[in-house]
């Protein structure tokens, strides 16, 4: 059961004996429950959140992709005329060409074709392509082919869901089943959007913390699924190859981080 | 300008992926914008730039999976020369060939370079059969492609009733039509889309 208040969603898990807010604004999470007759409001990690610990060789390559292509446009374009070498990266930023505009980018596409996915899990409605505009259209053919293939059938979709016992909580893209394909095992799905529709090695960890973390929920998953649709139309599935106690493994690294940085 | 040079590519039967790549292309029968203006003496044109055929061609090719490259050299002769690459990244099918620059061996090199980005723009768009337009603001002026031409109520009714019965539900058929990037409104299609459906078609029956 869900209910909105203030800004917040909660999420009720009677069988469990806590609700679970969720705040979009600031995509953060708090566990209510009763502790001796008294109510209690825990902040808990995201699962995100708790990643960004982890070092992310590819990402630098990216960022320095991405202002290097900035800084070259915008010297082709004559915008860099008296600017020093120093200051370069300056007006990259200033004028949105550098890393943070393009992963806003990156940000507003991944959050549109989850909401394609959502749409279709509500209503069993396909998506209409020509109302995606391109590149956008590309992930969304691709979301598409990967509905087409599996045809899923939503048991839960956009769900929230936390590790009372460990303290984080996330939100899980899809939990269905695709009898479709001749079982009827529920699949935990993670929905990635990058232009070559990359697994990246850190989603498994994020796909192995909501396995936990659901099993807590009473959602458990027979199958952990990562799912990449790319630019070109294509997408890829894999299994997650991560378990609880890699994921563990990694909160405790975050955890003793933030205890060192206060 | 200078001489085109076809290399020996091999018979056009040889390359059926880059040619089915090219042709799904074409069929978007895409019009690039004359975006800058020239001047040859009195008569002043029009013309569409290398960035306005990058920003529109390249994120096209990528899709299809097709690489475009050129290269500046010296041709047999010790001529100045444009040698250029469409490759089809998958199957390493390829059409590849020279364009002389019509600069003699005494050029400036600023003259090269001018001639190099000419022939960048002439090669790029006669390869892909690219036309600029004057603007893309009036719909009128685009020329469009027979491939582009909306089907008849006949040839409608006879392909959705082919992916009704491929497909087991409207839901699906929908899907498929959204996985090939085609519209599920019937009175949009075109022989493109046409295309388009046959070719998914094939590559969902190969999958099975």
């Amino acid at each position: 059961m869900t209910m909105e208040k203030e800004g917040s969603e909660f999420f009720r898990f009677d069988e469990q004996g806590f609700v679970l807010e969720y705040r979009d604004v600031s995509h953060r999470y708090w566990l209510h429950e009763l502790i001796e007759g008294k109510s209690s409001r825990t902040p808990l990690q995201s699962v995100t959140g708790v990643l960004r610990v982890l070092d992310k060789p590819a990402l630098l390559a990216w960022a320095e992709a991405c202002g290097a292509e900035g800084a070259l446009r915008l010297e082709r374009m004559g915008e860099l005329e008296g600017v020093s070498f120093e200051n370069a990266i300056n007006v990259v930023r200033m004028l949105g060409m550098g890393m943070d505009a393009k992963r806003d980018a990156a940000a507003d596409r991944g959050t549109l074709v989850h909401r394609v996915l959502e749409h279709y899990g509500r209503t069993g409605e396909a998506p209409e392509i020509s109302d995606f505009e391109f590149p956008v259209r590309g992930y969304v053919q691709g979301l598409c082919s990967w509905l087409l293939e599996w045809m899923p059938e939503p048991v839960a979709i956009e769900q929230p869901i936390c590790s009372r016992l460990h303290n984080y909580a996330g939100r899980v893209d899809l939990f269905a089943r695709s009898p479709a394909r001749g079982r009827d095992d529920l699949y935990l799905w993670d929905l990635k959007t990058n232009p070559a529709g990359t697994i990246y090695t850190e989603s498994h960890l994020q796909t192995a913390a909501y396995e936990l973390a659901g099993i807590e929920c009473g959602l458990e998953p027979d199958m952990v699924m990562l799912l990449a649709v790319a630019e070109n139309g294509e997408f890829q599935v894999s299994p997650c190859h991560a378990s609880g106690d890699d994921f563990l493994a990694v909160l405790e690294v975050s955890r003793i981080m933030r205890r060192l940085a206060k | 300008m200078g001489d085109v040079k076809m290399d020996s590519n091999g018979a056009e039967g040889d390359k059926p992926e880059l040619w089915a790549a090219l042709l799904a292309l074409q069929a978007e029968a895409l019009a690039i914008q004359r975006d800058a203006e020239g001047q040859i003496q009195n008569r002043k044109y029009k013309y569409a730039t290398l960035t306005a055929l990058n920003e529109k061609m390249l994120p096209r090719l990528a899709h299809y999976g097709l690489l475009w490259t050129t290269k500046p050299i010296r041709d047999e002769d010790g001529e100045h020369a444009l040698a250029y690459r469409m490759l089809h990244v998958a199957s390493g099918e390829r059409e590849t060939g020279i364009m002389g620059l019509g600069v003699d061996t005494q050029a400036t090199p600023q003259m090269i370079g001018s001639a190099i980005t000419y022939m960048r723009r002439y090669s790029f768009m006669a390869i892909l059969n690219v036309v600029p337009v004057e603007t893309d603001d009036d719909g009128a002026k685009v020329p469009r492609a027979a491939a582009e031409r909306k089907l008849t109520e006949r040839r409608r009714t006879n392909a959705l009733s082919k992916l009704l019965a491929r497909f087991d539900s409207l839901q699906t058929v929908e899907l498929f039509l959204g996985s090939i990037g085609v519209t599920t409104r019937s009175e949009e299609w075109t022989d493109s889309d046409l295309l388009k459906m046959k070719r998914g078609l094939e590559k969902r029956g190969e999958k099975k």
